[in-house]
């Protein structure tokens, strides 16, 4: 039976054909995995039998390219429950963005001032406090934030969300101003390292301190690759948001390296250490061309 | 008068052939299965399908 590095993910999209490609490229093999296309037992955790005869490769290691983030919460600690390796966004991955927020906290990440709010009261309430704009972001993580420009724009925004969508979609964090015409930037973080990068709105002048920025808040929450979102404000640069499964088509690299290039790299030395076969590759290590083509090729071979 | 009905996915890159669409039109990415709308057809010009589903005010 092969063993292949499983590409969580609805449909391959630009950015999953991209890491397919340079897996395949390197002898690596890669299979789309639709997330939801399977049930999996939920115990005992045997699906390995199930997922090679649907996808004729068993999968000691995924990535987690889902757009569907419910459906990725779900299913991925079934798959780390088989005992598969999860590329993903660790905290990002599976937890809401309270849990990220409280996380970056925790590690004296900067983040805009922000308060947790469960209705439209405690919103208007906050807002007193936070001052406008500001912008409410749904505690789903990747649900689209809202700006609220002023009071009235507040005032109809939270009472449409409770009145037609009930309390769930008036439970999410406030925070205190607004990306637009912010400097505003993405930063990929793939294996401890930022890669790639691309602006999301004003012309940012971000340095080294944003990289600084973004690694540390992708250590803070444990993603193996995430999209750390940056924004430049009064009380200088913060974390805006992180992205569990980011765009990264348009991003600029930061060094010689693709964002696809970096997350297939991840994976292939993942299955080389999953696979125990010429695991001496330090955890985290980047490798760079060559390295990665001696690796990969022994990953080839040993398959 | 023939115009070129080439699409490029924007979704997964893939290009293909759309044939006589008009717009407003939903077609499906051969490549990628993702819907598509047609917002233009001279040229043809697609974008993502909106998403079925309430609008909370995004
Ligand atoms: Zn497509």
């Amino acid at each position: 039976m092969t063993a292949a590095i499983g590409v969580l993910c609805e449909r391959k999209r630009v950015e999953e054909k991209q890491v397919i490609q340079v897996l395949a490229d390197a002898g690596v093999p890669a299979v789309p995995v639709p997330p939801a296309a399977l049930p999996l037992p939920v115990v005992p955790f045997a699906p390995a039998p199930q997922v090679a005869a649907a996808f004729g490769a068993t999968m000691p290691v995924v990535v987690d390219r889902c757009q569907d983030r419910a459906v990725a919460s779900a299913v991925l600690p079934l798959w780390q429950g088989t005992g598969a390796v999860v590329i993903g966004a660790g905290i990002a991955a599976t937890g809401n963005r309270l849990a990220v927020a409280s996380a970056l906290s925790a590690a004296g990440v900067p983040r805009p001032a922000t308060l947790l709010v469960a209705s439209e009261e405690a919103g208007l309430q906050a807002l007193e406090t936070l001052g406008y704009p500001a912008t409410l972001l749904p505690l789903t993580v990747g649900a689209a934030p809202v700006p609220l420009l002023d009071r009235d724009a507040a005032e109809a925004v939270l009472e449409h969300r409770q009145t037609l969508g009930g309390t769930c979609e008036v439970v999410g964090l406030l925070q205190a101003g607004t990306t637009i015409g912010a400097e505003h930037a993405l930063v990929i973080v793939v294996g401890g390292s930022a890669v790639a990068s691309r602006h999301m709105g004003n012309e940012t002048t971000f340095g080294p301190q944003a990289v600084a920025l973004a690694e540390a808040a992708a250590k803070a929450i444990g993603a193996d690759v995430a999209g750390i979102e940056l924004v430049r404000t009064t009380a200088g640069l913060v974390v805006w948001d992180v992205q569990p499964v980011p765009d990264f088509r348009d991003t600029v690299p930061l060094g010689d390296r693709t964002a696809g290039q970096a997350i297939a790299d991840l994976a292939a030395m993942r299955l080389i250490e999953r696979t125990a076969i010429g695991a001496s590759q330090p955890n985290g290590a980047h490798l760079g061309s060559t390295m990665r083509r001696e690796v990969t090729d022994g990953v080839a071979l040993a398959l | 008068m023939s115009t070129s009905t080439n699409v490029t996915c924007p979704e997964c890159g893939g290009e293909f052939e759309a044939g006589a669409v008009e717009v407003g039109e939903i077609i499906v990415c051969p490549e990628c299965s993702v819907e598509l709308e047609v917002l233009g057809t001279n040229p043809i010009n697609v974008g993502l399908a909106p998403e079925e589903g309430e609008d909370w005010g995004e």
